[in-house]
């Protein structure tokens, strides 16, 4: 018996849902979509946003994970894919004397504990604004497939108070690379449908940072809770992110950085945890820099990671100021048509305080 | 793609929804069973009762965002399930702890031949137990969306929203180290030519 029959084999005689579950299931599905109906009827068919409802809370979605893999619609880490940069075959600077990873980071710390968080005033937002780049394949029948690399850009809006309203714009994706002639044609075609028809594009609204459904938003007043409970010592937080990773094997410390690299990349740990996270990063073992002036939406900085076999996850840091510039994903080994060397996924964040939001 | 007339895809019916809700109902009728059992493989059938309602309600607030170019929802809805699945990441490794006894329970009837070769599947579950529990999350998805889901590599690409490229490559690397595990495992050389002498070996213990 092969490996794969005898998994097949595994826990094959699970029961079937009882009828009791399967009615409450379908019951609190009903009652969602009579809500549903309700505001249908209420509100002529014109603003989806504003009639979009809440997820009903103690439904168990709001424990997101930890600096979930997503974020504002864009996905990173293996799952992602995407960047308009290619790099070229040639990633890691052949010359010696390249930087240490653990001094970059232990800079970035030392950096960024210095650096004083956006102080938000009642009544203003902390806009964050994430910007990447994400790669899509669309499979044809047989072994086809169209590769292409689409732009995104989401502006989430922080309130003051946690509990009030945020706000969350998800642009289109917009195709910007692309990797055959065909690809280049049918994602083309497909932008200009949904941009005329104005799908693929929207702005959420939700109390306390909860947007309903899986939208892969961010931390919700119970998430900013947890990140104000995280550990601040290096070996804790990579314990814990560890842990949170399932594995320790280096698949696993691949998962451990991106789950931290996403943290960093929320835009809301405070200075005193990107330091820990800073120096807890140097502490994975592979970790190392592989591009010292390292170009993300017109910022440079220092890119160091972790290779997984596949692609090369990094972190882009800004040495001065220790702010994290953005992540990206590097091809190690060539996927589809896309070569070694392209950025398959990068994301940048920028934060700034706004008095509005739209 | 590929419209079958007179059979009503799913795409269809979430089509529909976008104005008449309700019609997202047959899309749970069509389901829930599969996703149910899925989940209960993973965990337990307490947790798949969640992960069952949760799916649907968080796939009817997304509805609107399903790709029409696919008819079948399948690996939309195993996705936002497996997404849903990963805070249930104590209820799986409590599964996976219990399969090789699970084995064992079903060990007390045979002759000593089947009894040997009981002993072997024990330690192949143990083993696959093991290196289950040992891939990465990511790894573990595209496995079990593979093997228990019987998704197929575009549909485990879509469900995971990576390119079909990856999932292979995850797949190919998990079934390596299926294999490897099962190759190194010193026990797993019994004869099962049931011509041992009078009862098998109790299992080697290094330590």
């Amino acid at each position: 018996m092969d490996d794969l029959t005898l998994l097949r084999t595994l826990r094959d005689d699970v029961a079937s849902p009882e009828a009791d579950a399967l009615t409450r299931a379908r019951v609190l599905l009903t009652t969602r979509i009579h809500e549903e109906e309700a505001l249908m009827a209420r509100t002529p068919a014109t603003s989806t946003t504003a009639t979009r409802r809440l997820r009903p809370k103690g439904s168990g979605l709001g424990r997101r994970r930890l600096g979930g893999r997503r974020l504002g619609g864009l996905a990173f880490g293996a799952a992602a894919v995407a960047a308009a940069i290619v790099v070229g075959a040639t990633v890691l600077p052949g010359t010696g004397g390249a930087a240490q990873a653990s001094d970059v980071l232990d800079a970035a710390a030392a950096a960024t504990i210095r650096q004083a968080d956006p102080v938000v005033a009642p009544g203003q937002y902390l806009k964050i604004e994430t910007t990447g780049i994400s790669a899509a394949t669309l499979g044809l029948e047989g072994d086809r497939y169209l590769q292409w690399l689409d732009e995104t850009t989401s502006t989430l809006y922080v309130p003051k108070d946690a509990n009030d309203l945020w706000v969350l714009k998800n642009g289109l994706a917009k195709p910007v690379t692309f990797f055959s002639g065909a690809a280049k044609k049918w994602a083309l075609a497909d932008f200009e449908k949904k941009s005329a028809s104005g799908s693929g594009s929207e702005t959420l609204r939700g109390r306390g940072g909860d947007f309903g459904g899986d939208t892969p938003a961010v931390q919700s007043p119970s998430e900013t809770a947890a990140i104000a409970e995280l550990p601040r010592d290096p070996e804790a937080l990579l314990a814990h992110f560890r842990a949170e990773a399932g594995t320790t094997d280096v698949h696993g410390d691949a998962e451990t950085f991106t789950l931290m690299a996403d943290l960093l990349r929320s835009g809301q740990a405070p200075a005193d945890l990107r330091a820990g996270l800073y120096r807890a990063l140097a502490m994975i073992p592979g970790v190392t820099v592989s591009d010292e002036k390292a170009t993300l939406d017109g910022r440079s900085g220092v890119a160091l990671g972790l290779d997984d076999g596949d692609v090369r996850r990094e972190i882009v840091v800004d040495r001065d100021s220790g702010l994290l510039i953005g992540e990206r994903a590097v091809l190690t080994k060539a996927r589809g048509d896309m070569p070694t060397g392209t950025v398959v996924g990068s994301t940048s964040v920028k934060t700034s305080v706004v008095s509005s939001a739209p | 793609m590929r419209a079958i007339i007179s059979v009503t895809t799913d795409s269809e019916i979430i089509r529909r929804s976008r104005d008449r809700p309700a019609d997202f109902g047959e899309l749970f009728d069509r389901h829930a069973t599969a996703l149910h059992r899925y989940a209960a493989r993973r965990t337990n059938p307490s947790v798949a009762d969640d992960i069952l309602s949760e799916t649907f309600l968080v796939a009817f607030e997304r509805r609107t965002g399903f790709d029409h170019d696919r008819d079948d929802a399948r690996p939309w809805l195993f996705g936002i399930a497996t997404n849903l699945l990963r805070h249930h990441y104590r209820a799986e490794a409590r599964m996976l702890a219990a399969l090789p006894r699970a084995v064992e329970h079903d060990r007390h009837d045979g002759d000593l031949a089947r009894s040997t070769e009981r002993l072997d599947a024990e330690r192949a579950v143990s083993h696959l137990a093991a290196t289950l529990k040992g891939l990465s999350p990511h790894d573990r998805d595209a496995l079990l969306l593979y093997a228990w889901a019987n998704l197929t590599y575009d549909e485990i690409a879509e469900a995971t929203g990576v390119p079909p490229g990856t999932v292979a490559s995850r797949l190919n690397r998990t079934r390596r180290l299926l294999r490897e595990t099962a190759a190194t495992d010193p026990s797993s050389t019994t004869t099962s030519n049931g011509t041992s002498h009078g009862r098998p070996d109790p299992a080697p213990h290094p330590a």
